[in-house]
């Protein structure tokens, strides 16, 4: 037994929400848009793009409940920021099942070594 | 949902040799057992955490998949090919998260009663549309984004792309 169990702990819903704010392509999209950008209006992500100012806004919302954007008031329009929150806790996610693969690897390499 | 953890493992048995071994869930977990027939149900506690596992697809000696879930992560499939390599086996693992709706579609597939050892096989419906993408590093686990690019400046992109430790 390893001694991993310091492995932080995650909650189920948070990590899916952000699981599935990333797995739209639209909101991917967006979220990039956000990243380059540092800060974006829903009326300026929707010039050029496909799909209505109103669905841009619901995507952003989603991005923002997921703690992958927040939003704040710029005089007399709102503007779309990326937050790290949801990120980071992605990120917790998959270095936690990284490790866990990675001693779980490991484990198979020696067992076969030792049933020879 | 296509973002997955990809780990690959070079073994030097083949791939029918290897699979004894595979299908062994002693290097999943520190303790458990798995029924590896489709539709086979199991239990791993590995790191902690209790997996209910059930198992999807059993192709000797090419390929192993299952999903399992714990009490308080995503449920997850994992995907395991045995792949012949120099008289060896390359074994890549994919694990990928699984969507609460993606639960609700295929609810059949769920364990009724947290498995044992009765290891009585029933149908599961392995419909998804999962896929992983990328290459994987020799030995080493990585993590398989969908489709964010890796040109950001911001640390915390950064931090999700360049997993591969």
């Amino acid at each position: 037994v390893t001694p991993a169990n310091s492995a932080p702990t995650l909650r189920i819903d948070v990590i899916s929400e952000v699981l599935a704010a990333l797995a739209d392509p639209t909101r991917r999209a967006l979220y990039e848009q956000l990243l380059t950008s540092g800060a974006a209006s829903a009326t300026v992500l929707a010039d050029g793009a496909d799909i209505s100012r109103q669905a841009i806004v619901k995507h952003l919302q989603i991005l923002e409940l997921a703690g992958l954007a927040s939003s704040e008031r710029r005089g007399r329009e709102v503007v779309y920021v990326p937050a790290s929150d949801g990120i980071i806790t992605l990120s917790k996610w998959i270095d936690t099942n990284t490790s866990r693969w990675q001693r779980r690897a490991d484990r198979l390499k020696k067992n076969i070594v030792t049933s020879r | 949902m296509s973002d997955s953890i990809v780990t690959e493992v070079e073994l030097d048995l083949p791939p029918n040799e290897a699979w004894e071994h595979i299908v062994d869930p002693a290097w999943l977990g520190d303790d458990g057992h798995i029924c590896a027939v489709p539709g086979g149900e199991g239990e791993i506690v590995d790191d902690g955490p209790l997996h209910v596992v059930v198992v999807e697809e059993v192709e000797r000696p090419d390929r192993f998949a299952f999903r399992w879930a714990t009490f308080d992560e995503p449920p997850s499939r994992v995907e395991i090919d045995i792949i012949e390599s120099d008289g060896g086996s390359r074994v890549v693992i994919t694990e990928t998260p699984l969507m609460p709706i993606a639960l609700q579609q295929s609810s059949s597939a769920r364990p009724e009663d947290g498995g044992n050892e009765s290891c009585d096989p029933h149908h599961v419906n392995t419909d998804h549309k999962e896929s992983s993408r990328g290459t994987v590093i020799d030995g080493r686990s990585r993590f398989v984004a969908g489709s964010i690019s890796p040109h950001h400046d911001t640390s915390a992109e950064q931090r999700v792309i360049g997993i591969a430790a």
